[in-house]
């Protein structure tokens, strides 16, 4: 009774479990945190993030956080005001052959106190993340 | 033979357009090298050679996000469809029909077709903070949000188990018809295991919610009944989509043959609210309960709403309250009640009469807050009398919001018979509370301090003091963390002459390294005689080839023993799987463990 019971186990198993090489694995970087910030402390490594106190002011610190990264990197954010370019910031980080967990960036981007504005963030040249910036005070 | 052979095709089409109308179809199929799809929030991420098959059209892109809530979703990277790049592609399906929006940023932003407002996004870190969630490499949706996937790893609180060729992930939204359906598998150490059906009736002048229940404990050693049924559910007469004539609610279990059910009619009108309930319940100890109640509320006029409330069953009892609530300000209300109950039970019999007021005024530098009650017992012929008021003033910050004040006064009266005198107490006191986020002092300390003192005057003469300090100490040097949290909460008695009271104290030091991924920690915590209790470590160290060291340990003082101790040499093998080599205290073994990523 034993025997045929571990087989119908082994002939289930086998049918529904699978490699371990065509499980899921994430190699494609995110972004796992984006926000607009009054400004981004860096206090002797410890990063202390201060925010508006009512949706987007002028000039905010964009913030933010990418997950899974192998090798070079390449982040460009691209502002937009009803719909044409009118700035692109530009970062690079990372070595070649060196995988990252997490890789943190943030920069002020210039924008006047006024509406319309929208942000693309590209990583070495593909689209990454995009949203519409709702202002504040 | 024709007739019948006429009659068997007529009735096989007849079922297969029925299972055809009523089984989801597939709406768009996702392909990747990782989805994820999470229960609690109904969405799905997938990342990696993203592939999507949606209203006839293959989408391919770099990552794909799709909120099962909207019915709307992101493909962002190099999003191709019809053979056109994008750089970004909004899509969602309506009443069953897909369209797209497709954005390149250049110079400008190129769009191509009907516009649509994008979904929410969430990243896969906060999908994994879901108590059910799947990884996969492929998954089918359909139009009722079943969803089915394709080599899965289903996760149960962040925990991976075996991993699956395929897997039914979601049943889906039912369909609005009467239907019986698999109810929740659950286990919990306290209840033990549960298995059910649930019944979803949608009848044109019923419809309602009934779960059958078979519960199991005696399997799992859980004191209590051995096993045993409950029933337990709700439902309402009235037609579909309108305001039920009569609702009811039922719960049955076998523990105790304990029955609860409840019968209601209402009625919301524009100047009046109207109810009558009947409420029963019986169990083996008591003898059945019936209590029937009805309810009125004028509510013409919105600064002054009365109302009444009576109620009654077989044996005599009997409720009546009359009430009204008034608001003559916005700012400021009223609420004034009286009301007299009599209760007959078994060889027990009371008969009250209550009257209150609530009153509450919020202007908006404090928020005033008073309760009066005076109870009468009739058939004791005592009185009761109670008065609470509560002066709150909004917090003051300073220091850019890092510290904060907060004042409150409050007075508590209360009269009560007590032997044969009465027992008359009035304490008025105030509570102040100063809390600060933290500074940082010279030589790179940071401190942060709590502090909040309770002050009551019992009757004006005993007065009570109350004093809490938390203070929390820390500072880094090189990869070195020193620190040490303090609380003293102190109690005071003034009577006289003398003064009574006692200290609390309690310290904890910390020191480690904290180097990037690498930390490592012993905690040390000492009573008020300055005496180690306990000490914990914690940490993890990381070494060449991407090895770690995790250790985590209590050590009892007291007892001289260590008390709990694990330390584990822990590996990632191409982010899929994990490996875990090390020795457990708990378990008294070595142990090694595969775990999936």
């Amino acid at each position: 009774m034993k025997k045929y019971f571990l087989l119908i186990m082994a002939v289930f198993l086998s049918y529904c479990t699978v490699k371990m090489k065509s499980l899921p694995v994430n190699n494609t970087p995110y972004v796992a945190e984006i926000s607009f910030l009054k400004s981004v402390e860096n206090s002797k490594g410890k990063l202390k993030k201060i925010p508006f106190k009512k949706g987007i002011g002028e000039n905010p610190v964009v913030f933010i956080v990418l997950k899974e990264i192998e090798g070079k990197g390449k982040l460009e954010i691209r502002v937009y005001r009803k719909g044409l370019l009118v700035k692109k910031y530009t970062s690079f980080f990372g070595q070649e052959g060196k995988y990252y967990d997490e890789v943190i960036v943030w920069r002020s981007l210039e924008i006047a106190g006024e509406d319309n504005y929208s942000v693309a963030v590209f990583l070495n040249g593909r689209l990454i993340y995009y949203e519409k910036l709702k202002r504040g005070n | 033979m024709g007739k019948y052979t006429s009659c068997l095709f007529i009735r096989t089409l007849f079922v297969l357009l029925l299972a055809f109308a009523l089984f989801p179809k597939e709406l768009m199929k996702i392909k990747g090298e990782y989805i994820i799809f999470s229960r609690d929030q109904k969405y799905i991420y997938g990342g990696g050679k993203v592939e999507i098959l949606a209203g006839g059209k293959i989408i391919n892109g770099d990552r794909v996000y799709f909120d099962l809530n909207t019915w709307k979703g992101i493909v962002s990277g190099k999003a191709v469809i019809d053979e056109e790049n994008y750089d970004l592609l909004v899509f969602r399906f309506k009443d069953g029909k897909f369209s797209y929006e497709g954005m390149r940023f250049e110079k400008k932003i190129v769009k191509k077709g009907k516009e649509i407002i994008p979904p929410r996004l969430i990243s896969p870190v906060e999908l994994r903070k879901a108590s059910v969630y799947f990884e996969a490499k492929e998954m089918e949706v359909s139009d009722k949000g079943k969803i089915v996937g394709k080599i899965v790893i289903p996760y149960v609180l962040g925990a991976p188990s075996i991993p699956m060729k395929s897997l039914l992930l979601s049943m889906g939204k039912p369909p609005d018809k009467t239907n019986l359906r698999p109810g929740r598998i659950r286990y919990s150490k306290e209840e033990g295991a549960f298995l059910g059906v649930v019944l979803n009736l949608r009848e044109k002048l019923y419809q309602g919610s009934y779960e059958l229940q078979y519960f199991e404990r005696e399997l799992f050693k859980i004191p209590g009944d051995k096993r045993g049924i409950i029933f337990s559910g709700s439902g309402s007469f009235g037609k579909k989509g309108k305001k039920p004539i009569i609702e009811n609610s039922i719960f049955y279990t076998t523990s105790g043959k304990n029955l609860d059910f409840t019968f209601l009619t209402s009625k919301q009108g524009k100047s009046f609210d109207f109810y009558i309930s009947q409420r029963g319940t019986t169990n083996e100890a008591q003898k059945p309960y019936y209590w029937l109640s009805s309810g009125l509320k004028f509510k013409k006029l919105n600064f002054f709403m009365p109302g009444l409330e009576v109620g009654w069953n077989y044996c005599g009892s009997y409720s009546l309250n009359l009430y009204s609530e008034i608001h003559p300000l916005k700012k400021l209300s009223l609420d004034l009640s009286w009301a007299e109950k009599n209760v007959k039970g078994e060889g027990l019999t009371t008969k009250t009469r209550t009257s209150s007021a609530r009153l509450s005024y919020t202007p908006s530098i404090f928020t005033l807050e008073a309760v009066g009650n005076i109870s009468n017992d009739l058939i004791q012929e005592t009185e009761r009398k109670d008065l609470t008021m509560n002066l709150r003033f909004p917090a003051l910050k300073f220091l850019e919001d890092s510290v904060s004040a907060q004042l409150e006064g409050f007075f508590l009266f209360s009269s009560f018979p007590y032997g044969n005198s009465r027992e008359t107490k009035y304490s008025p006191g105030f509570r102040f509370s100063l809390d600060s986020s933290g500074f940082s002092l010279p030589l790179g300390f940071e401190f942060s301090p709590n502090f909040s003192v309770n002050q009551v005057w019992e009757r004006g003469k005993t007065s009570w003091s109350e004093f809490n300090y938390f203070l929390d100490l820390q500072k880094k040097i090189w990869v070195f963390v020193f620190g040490g949290d303090f609380t003293l909460s102190s109690r005071y008695k003034t009577g006289g002459f003398w003064v009574e009271g006692y200290n609390n104290f309690y310290l904890k030091g910390k020191i480690g390294i904290n180097s990037g991924r690498t930390s490592f920690f012993v905690y040390f915590y000492y009573n008020k005689e300055f005496f180690l209790e306990r000490a914990t470590t914690s940490g993890e160290i990381y070494l060449p080839l991407n090895f770690r060291v995790r250790l985590f340990s209590v050590y009892n003082n007291y007892t001289g023993e260590i008390s709990t101790l694990e330390a584990y040499l822990e590996k990632d093998i191409r982010h899929a799987i994990r490996l875990q080599l090390g020795y457990s205290l708990a378990l008294k073994k070595y142990f090694f463990r595969v775990i999936p990523l």
